[in-house]
């Protein structure tokens, strides 16, 4: 992305040697070059490791609660080159203790942002929501058919998180 | 000389006011989004009470504003036919008297003036794909006129060098982009001005011996253009247009433009 702010500085200022406002247009430049690169395929994967992610659509979704933290960090990329539509909200939790008893976990949402939002084509997003209820929980997944409406065929399978001494670890779905 | 050098500072810094504004029109825009990067921040001595930003405030489309911005070259030419050009004079240089001349455009003795430069612009999209556009120019170009004399009996001569100078600036009140994956294509119209300065030699005593003349005229171009999207915020386009006011067809112009788009894809979440 820098490169190619570099590529139009230069264009800029080469076409532009008569006219000035150098110091604007390199404003313009630096002030927009820190746009994300473009989203790659199994970037995400490669970070929290594949059982923390699943394919929807044009979508990859990965999740992962960081060390004694009561968060979610989602990841978000999109590998198409038009926009689509996510919906958080529509995720199932499903949260169990020690002893498999169930328990209530939900997102920390008071103004209710958590809605269905279009993920910019090959784009990446990062999101952490806080988790309440997740004190007592040892296993906890994330059901995320629901999340990608454009992508009604994709059944992944849930993404599951078990703890332990040291943190949060994907595990195997259900 | 002394005068025609003058006006060509004055468009010049006009296109400087042009490309100054869309500049810092820019910064303000992108000034939210830096914030934003930011992500969570500490906002109390308390470890661990954050501020954060908008659920999607980063990636979701509908939280980004749609704007882009674009530099690039244009090519135009104007026909001379019907046109009028007149001197420019701010009477500095000139004996007691001095009637400032005029003259067809046909008296040039071509046909066309055409002129190539630096241009910019910046787009608004109001609605989907549906966009406003403002935009500026710069060009000068170089043509052999006649040699003849105006309307006040001064004999005009060819000037050498750039002797045409083109300041266009307009609005596109409503354009639309049709996706098509990595590319685009784009039908607009801008509406606007077009003012041409040709400056001439002259030997008549008491005036400088370069004098400048220059024309106005209303330019409605609609045009066709086509985008590849280098990356999902960076895109090369191309675009053709015809100034439909000039009913000679000789009116059109061409242009490249290389752009910078705040929404990836410019928000398209077409299939």
């Amino acid at each position: 992305m820098r490169a190619g702010f570099v590529v139009i500085a230069c264009v800029a200022l080469s076409a532009l040697p008569s006219l000035g406002c150098h110091m604007g247009l390199a404003g313009l430049v630096m002030g927009a070059s820190d746009a994300q690169p473009a989203y790659q395929s199994g970037a995400i994967a490669a970070e929290l490791g594949s059982g923390a992610v699943r394919t929807l659509g044009c979508l990859d979704v990965g999740l992962a609660i960081p060390e004694q933290r009561a968060l979610l960090e989602m990841h978000v990329g999109n590998r198409c080159v038009h926009g689509e539509p996510f919906d958080l909200g529509r995720v199932v939790i499903r949260a169990t203790d020690e002893e498999g008893g169930a328990r209530a976990v939900s997102f920390v949402d008071p103004r209710q942002e958590i809605v269905r939002l279009h993920v910019g084509a090959m784009e990446r997003g990062h999101e952490r929501i806080r988790l309440d209820g997740l004190l007592d929980v040892a296993r906890i997944c994330f059901d995320l058919a629901a999340a990608a409406p454009d992508a009604p065929d994709a059944r992944p399978p849930p993404i599951c998180l078990d703890r332990s001494l040291d943190g949060w670890r994907a595990g195997s779905a259900p | 000389m002394a005068r025609g050098v003058g006006a060509m500072r004055r468009q010049r810094r006009q296109g400087r006011a042009v490309l100054c504004a869309a500049a810092a029109l820019a910064l303000v825009v992108l000034a939210p989004s830096r914030a934003e990067a930011r992500g969570c921040r500490e906002v109390s001595d308390i470890v661990g009470e954050e501020k954060c930003t908008r659920y999607g405030g980063k990636w979701a489309l509908e939280q980004e504003f749609g704007v882009s911005f674009d530099f690039g070259m244009r090519y135009s030419e104007i026909s001379t036919s019907g046109s009028n050009f007149t001197e420019v004079n701010d009477k500095k240089g000139r004996p007691a008297g001095y009637q400032t001349f005029r003259y067809p455009g046909e008296a040039l003795g071509v046909k066309s003036l055409s002129a190539l430069g630096a241009a910019g612009g910046i787009s608004l999209f109001l609605y989907h794909q549906l966009y406003m556009r403002f935009e500026g120019s710069l060009a000068f170009g170089s043509v052999s006129t006649a040699s003849f004399t105006a309307s006040n009996g001064v004999k005009l001569f060819k000037d050498d060098g750039l002797d045409v100078t083109m300041f266009q600036a307009g609005i596109i009140p409503v354009g639309y982009r049709i996706p098509l994956g990595r590319a685009a294509l784009r039908g607009e119209v801008l509406t606007g001005f077009v003012q041409t300065q040709v400056d001439h030699r002259t030997e008549a005593a008491g005036l400088p011996s370069t004098v400048s003349a220059s024309e106005t005229r209303i330019l409605i171009e609609p045009r066709l253009a086509g985008d590849i999207w280098f990356t999902q915020h960076i895109s090369f386009g191309v675009y053709g247009g015809v100034n439909i006011l000039d009913t000679d067809g000789r009116g059109r112009a061409f242009g490249i433009t290389l752009a910078w788009h705040n929404r990836s894809f410019d928000g398209d979440t077409s299939f």
